[in-house]
C-alpha cells in the first residue's frame, strides 16, 4: 500500500510561514527560516506564495546524483533521507533536484525526511496547504492541477 | 537572551550615525517587547514635550514581538511608536505581514530612527550589517513599485520591506507605513514621520535563529494554543469572510455608521460585506501573517468593469465603512480602487474615508463650495469624487488635497462655520475608527481613553456584543454575571476596559494579533504568560504579565501627561455626543458628558489615577516600578499624591 506523503494544495496557502519555523524548531530545536527543510517563495504584490518541498520522488534525482549513496529510502516512510555520516558535501544532490528542496547546513546536505513519519509542517498547517495523506487515485488529477498551477506560480516568481 | 535576539539598533540620520545597544534583560522583564520596549523607550528618548512631530527631534520605534519569528499562533506583528503628528500626543500603530519576523532574523529586536536626513535615503539591514543607501530615484513612486525596486536593488527577492507611499512623502497627517505592500501601520501617521526623516524604506532579510529557553515545552504549548484558536468560532469567521465578514450583522443592530457618523444601517449593505467578495468572485486567495492561523488579510481583484486591472489587500472592515458605508458609495468595486489607492500612495483608509465624509457633508451643507473642491462634485455616493479626492490627498492637490491632508480636526479649524460638530474626531484629534460607539459603552468608554486617540485598536472590547459563547464566557468571568454581555449597559464597563487593556498590551508587545486574544480567545494571558516564560526564560505567570501590561499603558498616558494632556481630552466627538443614534434598537442611544463621567470616574479609580486631573498617582507608579517616570513628571508638575 502506497505511503502517506506531503500533499500540496497551492490555493490554501497562505503565505504564512508557520511551517518553516515549526520545522526548524522540531528538526533543529531553534526558531528560523533559513534552517527550514521546506521553503515558501512569495510573490508579495499579488500576495501569493508557493511552499517549495520535497516530494519524495520515486525515481529521486538526489539519490542518483549522490556518489556516496548517502542519500537513501527509509522503507517505513519511503522518505529520502540523508546519512550526514556518509555524505561529503558535494552538493550534487542539491542541483539534482528539480524543486530546490535540498539545501546545505554545515556543509552536508539537509532534505525533509517526513519527520519519520509525522511531519510537523503540516500539524501547523491550518489552512490545510500541506496535508499528510496517502494519495488517492482521484487526487492524481489534482495534483497534477496543483502541479502545473505552482510551475506557473514559480514563473512569475523567479 | 531566549526569543529575543537581544539587539537594538539605533540610526542617526543627520549624522549618518549607525549602532547598536544590547536590549537589557530587565526591560523584557517589566515591558515584554513590541509595543513595551517601543513605548519606555520613545519615554526615555525624547524626554521632554513639546517638540515637533515632525522634526528631527522625533524618534521612530519599530518593535517586533517578543515571540514574533516563532511557531506561536498569530504572533508575527510589529508596533511602530513615535510622537504623533495628528494628535501631537502619543502614537502606536501596529502593522501585520512579516517586516518584524525578518528583522529579528536579521538580527535585531527593535529598531530606532533619530534625526531627519538631508535627502531621501533607504536602509538596507541584512543579517546585522546595516546600510544606508541614496532613495533619491525612488522619492515620489507608489509602495507598489518601490517594493518592487528595492528588492531589485538590494538582490534578496525575499527581503521584506516596510516603505512611505507618496502621501508619507508629502507629510499627509494620516499616511502609513506599509510593509509586504498591503500591511499598513497606519492609524495617526507614522507614515508622515517617516517621510519627515526622508526615509523612504527599510528592508530587511535575516538567515538567523531564534534562540528558545525551551523549545520543547515551547513547541508542545505553542500547537496546542494553535489548535484551540482555530478551533474558536471568531476565527473561522474571519478565515472564511475576513473582517468585512460582520458588516452585516453589525448592520443588522444598525450600528454600522454611515454618512458620517449620522445613520446606523444601510438598506443594502451586501456590496460592502465579505461574503460578496467571495460569492462575486473578488477574493483571489486568503493571505496570513506570519505564524498566523486564522489569515483573515484577503487578495482581491477586479476583472472587469470601470476598474478593471485594480488588485490589492483588503478591503476590511474598517476600509469598507470607511471608504464605502461613510461616502455612502455602496459599490464593492469602486471601494476596492480607493483602497487600492491608499494601499499603493500609502495612506491610512479609516482616516481617509474620515476626512472625505466630512468633506461630503460641508459640501451637502454649503460650507464647502465647488470652489474648495477645485470643481469637484463631492456629494455622498460619488465614487469617481471618492477617488479623486483620495489622489488629491496623497498629492496634496489643489485647495481640496491640501485641506483634507492635515487630517479631520484641522480642515474644520481651517472652514469654521461650526463644521467641527461634524468632524469625526474627539479632543485628541484623531478620525474615531467605524465602530458606533452610542450604543456600545465599553468602546466608548475606551475610544475615550486611547491614549492615541478614538479607536479599537488600543483596546478592542468586542466581547461586549456577548456575539460569541467565548465572549459571555469572558464577561461573565470579568463581571460575575453574562448578563453584562450586553453594550447598551454603562456598568462594569470600565472593569471589561481595564482588563481588556492589559490583555492588549500584552498581545501587543509579544506579537499577537488582537484577533488571537481579544476577538477569538484561545490566546489568553495565562498562555501568553505560559509562551513567554518557555521562550524567554524569564520567570512569568499570568499576574505579573498582566501587571506588565498595565505598566505599558500607564506609560503610555504618562507620555501625554508630559505633553500637558488631562481628563478633557479623554472625550469623544462631538456629534456622538450630542446627537442620537437614527434607528434600531438603539435609537435614541447617545455618549454624553455625563455618561463618561460615570464610567470615567471608576475607570480612573481602577489605575490608580487621580479622578480630576486623570493623571497617575505617585503611589501607583511606585507600585508599577516606575520611579524614574514618576521623577520626571514631578518635575514639571504633574504628578499628584494620595497623600
Amino acid at each position: 500500500m502506497e505511503k502517506p506523503i506531503l500533499l500540496l494544495d497551492l490555493d490554501l496557502c497562505t503565505g504564512c510561514r508557520a511551517c518553516m519555523v515549526a520545522c526548524s524548531l522540531a528538526k533543529e530545536k531553534t526558531s528560523s527560516l533559513s534552517l527550514s527543510r521546506l521553503r515558501v517563495l512569495k510573490n508579495e504584490p499579488v500576495c501569493l506564495a508557493v511552499p517549495v518541498i520535497c516530494e519524495q520522488c520515486a525515481k529521486a534525482p538526489c539519490e542518483n546524483a549522490c556518489p556516496v549513496g548517502a542519500i537513501t529510502r527509509n522503507p517505513d516512510t519511503q522518505a529520502l533521507t540523508v546519512d550526514r555520516e556518509k555524505c561529503i558535501g558535494c552538493k550534487e544532490c542539491v542541483w539534482a533536484c528539480p524543486f530546490g528542496a535540498i539545501t546545505v547546513r554545515e556543509g552536508l546536505a539537509v532534505k525533509c525526511d517526513l519527520c519519520d513519519g509525522d511531519p510537523e509542517c503540516s500539524k501547523v498547517c491550518t489552512p490545510g496547504a500541506i496535508k499528510f495523506e496517502r494519495l488517492k487515485p482521484f487526487d492524481l488529477e489534482r495534483r497534477m492541477r496543483s502541479l502545473e498551477r505552482r510551475v506557473k506560480a514559480l514563473t512569475t516568481i523567479l | 537572551m531566549y526569543a529575543f535576539t537581544g539587539k537594538i539598533l539605533h540610526v542617526n540620520l543627520t549624522k549618518r550615525r549607525v549602532w547598536s545597544e544590547s536590549l537589557k534583560r530587565s526591560l523584557a522583564e517589566k515591558f515584554l517587547g513590541a509595543r513595551g520596549i517601543n513605548a519606555a523607550l520613545l519615554w526615555r528618548l525624547i524626554g521632554r514635550s513639546g517638540i515637533d512631530p515632525l522634526g528631527p527631534e522625533n524618534v521612530l520605534i519599530f518593535g517586533a514581538g517578543a515571540l514574533t519569528g516563532t511557531v506561536a499562533p498569530s504572533s508575527g506583528r510589529t508596533t511602530v511608536t513615535c510622537k504623533g503628528p495628528t494628535t501631537n500626543l502619543y502614537l502606536k500603530s501596529n502593522m501585520g505581514g512579516h517586516w518584524g519576523a525578518e528583522l529579528k532574523f536579521a538580527g535585531y529586536d527593535h529598531l530606532v530612527l533619530y534625526g531627519v536626513s538631508k535627502s531621501p535615503i533607504y536602509l538596507w539591514i541584512q543579517d546585522g550589517s546595516v546600510e544606508i543607501r541614496d532613495a533619491s530615484h525612488l522619492w515620489g513612486l507608489d509602495v507598489r513599485e518601490t517594493d518592487r525596486l528595492v528588492k531589485e536593488e538590494v538582490e534578496e527577492k525575499d527581503s521584506k520591506v516596510a516603505c512611505i507611499g507618496p502621501a508619507g512623502e508629502n507629510l499627509v497627517k494620516f499616511s502609513a507605513i506599509m510593509s509586504s505592500v498591503y500591511h499598513a501601520a497606519a492609524r495617526g501617521g507614522p507614515g508622515a514621520v517617516m517621510g519627515s526623516k526622508k526615509v523612504k524604506a527599510i528592508a530587511v532579510r535575516g538567515t538567523g535563529e531564534i534562540q528558545l529557553w525551551n523549545p520543547e515545552a515551547f513547541r508542545e504549548l505553542a500547537l496546542a494554543v494553535r489548535i484551540e484558536l482555530a478551533k474558536d468560532s471568531g476565527s473561522k469567521s474571519l478565515y472564511d469572510y475576513g473582517t468585512s465578514g460582520s458588516l452585516g450583522y453589525i448592520n443588522s443592530l444598525h450600528a454600522l455608521p454611515n454618512r458620517n457618523f449620522r445613520y446606523g444601517h444601510l438598506e443594502n449593505v451586501d456590496p460592502l460585506t465579505g461574503q460578496n467578495l467571495v460569492e462575486k468572485g473578488y477574493l483571489v486567495r486568503r493571505v496570513g501573517c506570519f505564524s498566523c492561523t486564522t489569515s483573515c488579510h484577503r487578495f482581491v481583484e477586479v476583472k472587469d468593469g470601470p476598474y478593471a486591472g485594480t488588485y490589492t489587500g483588503g478591503p476590511e472592515y474598517e476600509t469598507f465603512c470607511a471608504l464605502g458605508a461613510q461616502t455612502l458609495v455602496l459599490d464593492t468595486e469602486a471601494v476596492i480602487k480607493a483602497n487600492e489607492l491608499c494601499n499603493i500612495l500609502g495612506l491610512d483608509t479609516i482616516s481617509t474615508g474620515g476626512v472625505i465624509a466630512w468633506a461630503m457633508e460641508s459640501y451637502e451643507r454649503g460650507v464647502l463650495t465647488k470652489d474648495d473642491t477645485d470643481g469637484l462634485n463631492l456629494t455622498f455616493g460619488n465614487a469617481e469624487a471618492l477617488i479623486e479626492t483620495v489622489k488629491r490627498i496623497a498629492y496634496r492637490e489643489g485647495r481640496l488635497g491640501s485641506l483634507l491632508a492635515e487630517g479631520v480636526r484641522a480642515a474644520a479649524e481651517a472652514v469654521g462655520k461650526e463644521s467641527w460638530k461634524w468632524a469625526i474626531c474627539n479632543s485628541k484629534g484623531l478620525e474615531q475608527s467605524n465602530v458606533e460607539t452610542r450604543s456600545a459603552k465599553a468602546y466608548a468608554l475606551a475610544f475615550a481613553v486611547n491614549p492615541r486617540g478614538p479607536d479599537h485598536l488600543h483596546t478592542e472590547t468586542f466581547a461586549e456584543f456577548g456575539a460569541s459563547p467565548e465572549a459571555v464566557e469572558l464577561i461573565k468571568r470579568l463581571t460575575g454575571d453574562e448578563k453584562w454581555a450586553e453594550p447598551y449597559y454603562t456598568e462594569y464597563r470600565p472593569e471589561i476596559v481595564r482588563w481588556h487593556e492589559d490583555c492588549y498590551a500584552v498581545t501587543d508587545s509579544l506579537g499577537f494579533c488582537a484577533f488571537a486574544s481579544t476577538a477569538a480567545y484561545a490566546v489568553n494571558p495565562k498562555n501568553m504568560a505560559e509562551m513567554f516564560r518557555l521562550a524567554t526564560g524569564i520567570p512569568m505567570d499570568e499576574e505579573k504579565i498582566m501587571l506588565a501590561g498595565r505598566r505599558i499603558v500607564t506609560v503610555e498616558k504618562c507620555f501625554n501627561v508630559r505633553e500637558g494632556a488631562d481628563r478633557r481630552h479623554d472625550d469623544l466627538p462631538w456629534r456622538l455626543m450630542n446627537e442620537p443614534a437614527a434607528s434600531g434598537p438603539a435609537k435614541g442611544m447617545m455618549n454624553s458628558r455625563e455618561e463618561l463621567d460615570s464610567m470615567l470616574d471608576r475607570y480612573y479609580s481602577l489605575h490608580g489615577w487621580e479622578i480630576r486631573t486623570s493623571w497617575p498617582y505617585k503611589e501607583t507608579l511606585e507600585m508599577l516600578e516606575l520611579t524614574d517616570v514618576a521623577d520626571e513628571l514631578r518635575r514639571v508638575g504633574r504628578l499628584p499624591s494620595r497623600k
